[in-house]
């Protein structure tokens, strides 16, 4: 790991943002666990992150639709988006709208591993 | 503060009907009627032509869905089921949200479980499919992941269950829920031959 990153982890699945949130505290990032778009819009009004990593599809608003919103804010984290439905269409706008990188679901902790470097490199 | 939130949006292409903000950020439109009495007054101070705004939603909307015909929804079904795509709704309103739209719209079929029987796909055994995957045990990632952190995140893949427990609550938490205990999660972990993959 090169160094302890502020995390904001969205996702509407619990069960798996409370064993991400957990793998990545384990080595040494500071977590912070919202379940959606919104909810990820709000706590990076409140506080700056390192990088974003958000689940693509999730109610209400989804990744690629906070992405958008992210992009116009003050505050330009890197953003890893996550997904289980990977299109070549989606991936094609997730990066128009500015993310960084594009995990697809299920992935191995060691290409989380390597994204957040690449993130923060 | 309200009207550069509304502008940012506005820039970023959403759509700024009441409901759709509201749903999207409750605050910014409970804000906004505090300051300026109505969501579209403070739109329209925003530099916003809340009536265009109206217009093109509306628009959208109806292109959205006159894209469509019976013909072609019906086609698309036959080609999803080919492709073996699961096809309960609740998937398909997530994966194909112009297909779902459409076919849920009173000018076509309005309900989606109609539109499959029409297609030719038996909707029973789709809405079996769910009952039996309620039953089945779930989770086979995150039990992935829980095996990858035993072994390549904790210093050492031999902590007790104490250790986890008071250490990493929630590794420890989920572990048990997944493999019953802490221990079988770790046999499981040790034994695991992806271990001897350098390739991971």
């Amino acid at each position: 790991m090169s160094r302890a990153l502020s995390i904001l982890l969205v996702d509407d699945d619990r069960k798996l943002v409370k064993v991400l949130t957990s793998i990545l505290e384990i080595q040494g990032h500071r977590v912070t666990a919202v379940y959606s778009g919104n909810a990820a819009l709000e706590a990076l009004n409140k506080s700056s992150y390192d990088v974003v990593l958000a689940d693509l599809r999730m109610p209400r608003m989804d990744g690629l639709r906070m992405l958008r919103t992210v992009g116009f804010s003050k505050q330009r984290p890197k953003v890893i988006i996550m997904t289980a439905y990977a299109t070549p269409e989606t991936q094609s706008k997730a990066k128009d709208f500015g993310a960084f990188e594009y995990l697809e679901k299920p992935f191995k902790l060691a290409q989380l591993r390597q994204a957040l470097d690449r993130a923060t490199a | 503060m309200v009207v550069e939130q509304i502008r940012a949006l506005h820039a970023a292409g959403q759509d700024l009907r009441h409901g759709e903000v509201q749903q999207l950020n409750p605050r910014l439109t409970s804000a906004a009627v505090r300051y300026f009495g109505s969501w579209k007054h403070a739109a329209t101070v925003a530099g916003i032509d809340y009536e265009q705004v109206e217009k093109r939603s509306e628009r959208a909307r109806i292109e959205k869905i006159t894209k469509w015909s019976n013909e072609r929804i019906l086609e698309r079904i036959r080609e999803l089921a080919a492709m073996g795509e699961d096809l309960r709704s609740i998937i398909i309103r997530n994966k194909y949200p112009s297909l779902f739209s459409a076919t849920t719209s009173r000018r076509y079929f309005g309900s989606w479980g109609l539109a499959v029987k029409e297609a030719g796909v038996n909707y029973e055994s789709i809405k079996g499919r769910r009952r039996k995957r309620r039953g089945a045990p779930r989770g086979g990632w995150q039990r992935e992941l829980i095996l990858e952190a035993i072994m390549d995140v904790l210093p050492s893949p031999d902590i007790s269950a104490r250790r986890a427990r008071r250490l990493h609550p929630d590794l420890y938490e989920e572990a048990v829920k997944g493999f019953g205990s802490w221990k079988a999660a770790r046999a499981t972990a040790l034994k695991d031959p992806r271990k001897d993959d350098p390739a991971g």
